[in-house]
This record gives structure tokens, C-alpha cells and sequence, in this order.
């Protein structure tokens, strides 16, 4: 990391810089929340078990 | 007979909440539970599941004071009856609610409940479950220490710890579910494990991690689950040094970007084109997306993504010498940063204003105060600017979108 941060550096582009910085937080993010049914007729669904998939809002941090 | 009459009416309501919720009509389907609660019933399983479903209807609503409540409810409720199926549930779902609510201690000790049960009864997809749950709310934890405003690739010890931890949930919920031969729930904990190994620096880690995302993307023809791999590679060969790698990366994630239709993503697979076309110091293809960038950062209103496009093709014009192009988008930039009050930016720009009018030689005849306080300098003219002052704003993360909605896979 130290020896690729030292090269961009020497290019001296600051843009690119700041660029980096930020991408050094920067994730796509699976589904952070799943959260799992309980369901009120008698028949379970098969499959997934109930299984709700939530994209999380706020959990993930509003990351990207 | 009364009695069977009023057991049928919250039967019924809850039914139609039921229905509603899984048609997405989450706030009509939360009338109907409160109804049948209002109305009552003796039969707990029907109430533990209202309770539930209300939780889950309000955490998609983005209420999770309320979401809270009744997986709060339902966790009392399944606890008092000896539901330990139940109580499974209600723990992962509170969980799950704690942590979006940034509780992190209390959501750890739930996933701990959900998983000694899980344990306990035998449940190996409750296991798994609770292991994922638990790697989120760690991964969460450390991300959300994260935004305030650590130092770039110099973690807190605090954040390393909570990501070394998600990791090892990830590893452990990964066993289970190869053990279960279950594709689409590896995906994903591929996809997070990648993603926690990338913010802890172990990037040839978030490389494995991510091709293997990828693999399942394609098994199951997730285009945005590939998509989202390409980008998480691209960003990872960065930080290893690999540009000419994450290039290839970043044009499959455009590719699909557009496949898509996603404007917001395609600008950023442009700009992160841009950026690593400048890393491989071939200026003109990285003028030719940072302009593809621009232009749909204008189509977007997104000054902020403008006003760094327009900062990067600044440097770019600089970098091959075309100096009165430059002064153009110098020029903009500065514009734009006063705009977006970007100090920061401000200061950039104005120095890259004025050494370009050195150059050009020419008296600019701007209004006083764009360059009351811009100092002659005696720099050599290389695009490049000592820092004048760190911001720590993510205000380019405001280009990128939410993941979206994750479909089940398969």
C-alpha cells in the first residue's frame, strides 16, 4: 500500500489522490439485514423458510 | 358462537396484513396487525407472529423504534411460552434491528441468543443465519467507527478488531452454508467477507473473496451482484498496485452499469476509469472518461461529481500540456466549489487558476474576487498541489447509490 500510495505521490495528482482516499472506504455492499418471517396461516413457505432479504438503509453504513 | 366469531376476525386481519406486506404495501399492512391486535387473540402463535411481521413491516418502513418494540414484544412473548424456535427468530430479528439502530453491544448479545439456540435445537440454517447476522453487526461496527473520520489506511485498532471479528463469522457461516450447498447465501457472505478483508488491507484476501462472489453472480445470472463484484475487484487491484487490472475490472463494472441502466454507477465506473487511466499516466483516455463522467454528473444535477470531474480533466489537460483547456475546467472547478462551499476544492482550484494564468501569461481579467488572494508561485506546473486542508467529507459517495434491493437468488 505504502509503495503505491509513494508512486501516485510522485505523479503528483492531487485528484487522483483524493480519489484514492475516498475508494479506500468504499465497498458494494451484499445485503446487509435479513431478517426471518413468522408466518400466520400454518403453511411455511418452502424454499427460503421465511427468509426476508432487507437492502439495508442505515446498517450498512450508506455504504456503496 | 362469540368467542370463535372474534378469533376469526384477528385471524382474518392479520391474514390481510400478512398479504399486504408481501405485496410491499408495508403501511396499509401495519394498519391491519394493529387491528388484529386491538381485536386480540388467545392463540400466541398467531400473536408472536403479528408481532413479528409488524417488526419486520416497520423496520421496511425505516421506523425501528418500532420495528424495535415488537421484536421486542415478540421476544418477550416467545420466551414466556417456551417457543425456542421462536425465540431463534425474535433474537436474529432484534438483532438485526439493534444494529441498523448503531446498538452494536446489545445486537451481539441477540445474535449470540439466536445462535446457542440454533445450536441447541440442531438448526444448522439457524446457524448459519446467526453467523451472518453476527459478521454484519461486526463489519457494521467497524464501518460505522470508520466514517468518523479515521486517517485513510490507518484504521483504529478499535475498527481492525470489529472487522478481524466479522471476518471470522463470515469464515464460520461460510462453512455452514457450503455444507448446505446453499449458492446464493455463499454469495453474499463472499461479497462481505471480500469487503471487510479490503477494509482491514488484506486486499489479495478481498481479491479471493470477490472472484468467488463473482463466480455465483454468474451462476445465477445476478447482473447486479456482478456488477457489484467487478467494482469491489477493480477498487482492490487499485491498492495492490495492479492498474492496469483494476482497469479491466472498472470497464466490465461500466459495461453492466449501462446493461443496467444506472446512470449514478455508470458516472462512477467512468470516474474511477478516469482515475486509473492517470495512475497509467495515458491522459488522453482518462480525459475521455472523466468527460463521459461529466457529462452524466450535468445529466444527474451533481455538482459535487461535476466539480471533481472537472478538477480531473483540469490535471489531465495540464499533464499533456494543453494549458488553455485546462483553465477551462480550472476555472470551472473553482466555480463550482464556491458553489458547493468546498473549501478545500476553493483553495485547489484558485492555485490552479493562478499558475495556469502564469503560464498562459495572460492577465485574466476575472471579477476581484476570484483572485483577490491567489499568490503568484513559483511551482513547477505539474497538476499537483501540496494539501492545503483535509476534509474528511464523503461527499462523492453522495454519486454512488444503495445497493439495491437483493433479490433472492434462485
Amino acid at each position: 500500500l505504502r509503495a503505491v500510495s509513494s508512486r501516485v505521490k510522485a505523479l503528483q495528482v492531487d485528484s487522483v489522490q483524493r480519489w484514492m482516499e475516498d475508494l479506500r472506504h468504499m465497498t458494494e455492499v451484499e445485503c446487509m439485514c435479513v431478517l426471518q418471517a413468522k408466518h400466520i396461516g400454518a403453511e411455511e413457505e418452502g424454499g427460503h423458510q421465511g427468509e426476508l432479504i432487507v437492502a439495508s438503509a442505515l446498517g450498512a453504513g450508506g455504504e456503496h | 358462537h362469540i368467542r370463535y366469531r372474534m378469533e376469526a376476525s384477528c385471524l382474518e386481519l392479520a391474514l390481510e396484513g400478512e398479504r399486504l406486506c408481501k405485496v410491499g404495501d408495508y403501511r396499509a399492512g401495519v394498519s391491519f396487525f394493529e387491528a388484529a391486535i386491538q381485536v386480540g387473540t388467545e392463540d400466541l402463535q398467531v400473536l408472536s407472529a403479528i408481532y413479528s411481521q409488524l417488526g419486520n413491516a416497520y423496520f421496511h418502513l425505516h421506523d425501528y423504534g418500532k420495528a424495535l418494540e415488537f421484536h421486542h414484544h415478540d421476544l418477550t412473548l416467545t420466551r414466556t411460552v417456551g417457543d425456542l424456535m421462536g425465540e431463534a427468530k425474535a433474537s436474529g430479528n432484534l438483532g438485526n434491528t439493534l444494529k441498523v439502530l448503531g446498538r452494536f453491544d446489545e445486537a451481539v448479545i441477540c445474535c449470540q441468543r439466536h445462535l446457542d439456540i440454533s445450536r441447541d435445537i440442531g438448526d444448522k440454517m439457524g446457524q448459519a443465519r446467526a453467523l451472518y447476522n453476527f459478521g454484519n453487526v461486526y463489519h457494521a461496527k467497524g464501518k460505522s467507527i470508520c466514517w468518523s473520520g479515521a486517517e485513510p489506511g490507518d484504521f483504529p485498532e478499535e475498527v481492525m478488531t470489529a472487522l478481524r471479528q466479522a471476518a471470522e463469522y463470515y469464515e464460520a457461516n461460510l462453512a455452514i452454508v457450503k455444507e448446505l450447498g446453499d449458492r446464493a447465501a455463499q454469495g453474499r457472505t463472499y461479497g462481505n467477507l471480500g469487503n471487510t478483508h479490503y477494509l482491514l488491507g488484506n486486499f489479495r484476501c478481498a481479491v479471493a473473496s470477490h472472484e468467488q462472489r463473482l463466480l455465483i453472480a454468474k451462476e445465477f445470472g445476478d447482473r447486479s451482484a456482478e456488477r457489484r463484484a467487478y467494482c469491489n475487484l477493480g477498487n482492490a487491484y487499485i491498492f495492490l498496485g495492479e492498474f492496469e487490472v483494476a482497469s479491466e475490472h472498472y470497464k466490465r463494472t461500466l459495461q453492466l452499469a449501462r446493461q443496467l441502466k444506472d446512470r449514478a454507477v455508470e458516472a462512477q465506473a467512468c470516474y474511477s476509469l478516469g482515475n486509473t487511466y492517470t495512475l497509467l499516466q495515458d491522459y488522453e483516455r482518462a480525459i475521455d472518461y472523466h468527460l463521459k463522467h461529466l457529462i452524466i454528473a450535468q445529466d444527474l444535477n451533481d455538482r459535487i461529481g461535476e466539480g471533481r470531474a472537472c478538477w480531473s480533466l483540469g490535471n489531465a489537460h495540464t499533464a499533456l500540456g494543453n494549458h488553455d483547456q485546462a483553465m477551462h475546467f480550472a476555472e470551472k472547478h473553482l466555480e463550482i466549489s464556491k458553489e458547493t462551499g468546498d473549501r478545500s476544492g476553493e483553495l485547489t482550484a484558485r492555485m490552479n487558476v493562478s499558475d495556469l494564468q502564469t503560464v498562459l501569461g495572460l492577465s485574466y481579467s476575472t471579477n476581484s474576487s476570484t483572485l483577490s488572494d491567489a499568490k503568484e508561485t513559483d511551482l513547477p506546473l505539474n497538476g499537483a498541489r501540496p494539501r492545503t486542508g483535509r476534509r474528511h467529507s464523503m461527499e462523492n459517495l453522495e454519486l454512488m447509490k444503495l445497493t439495491p434491493e437483493t433479490k433472492l437468488n434462485g
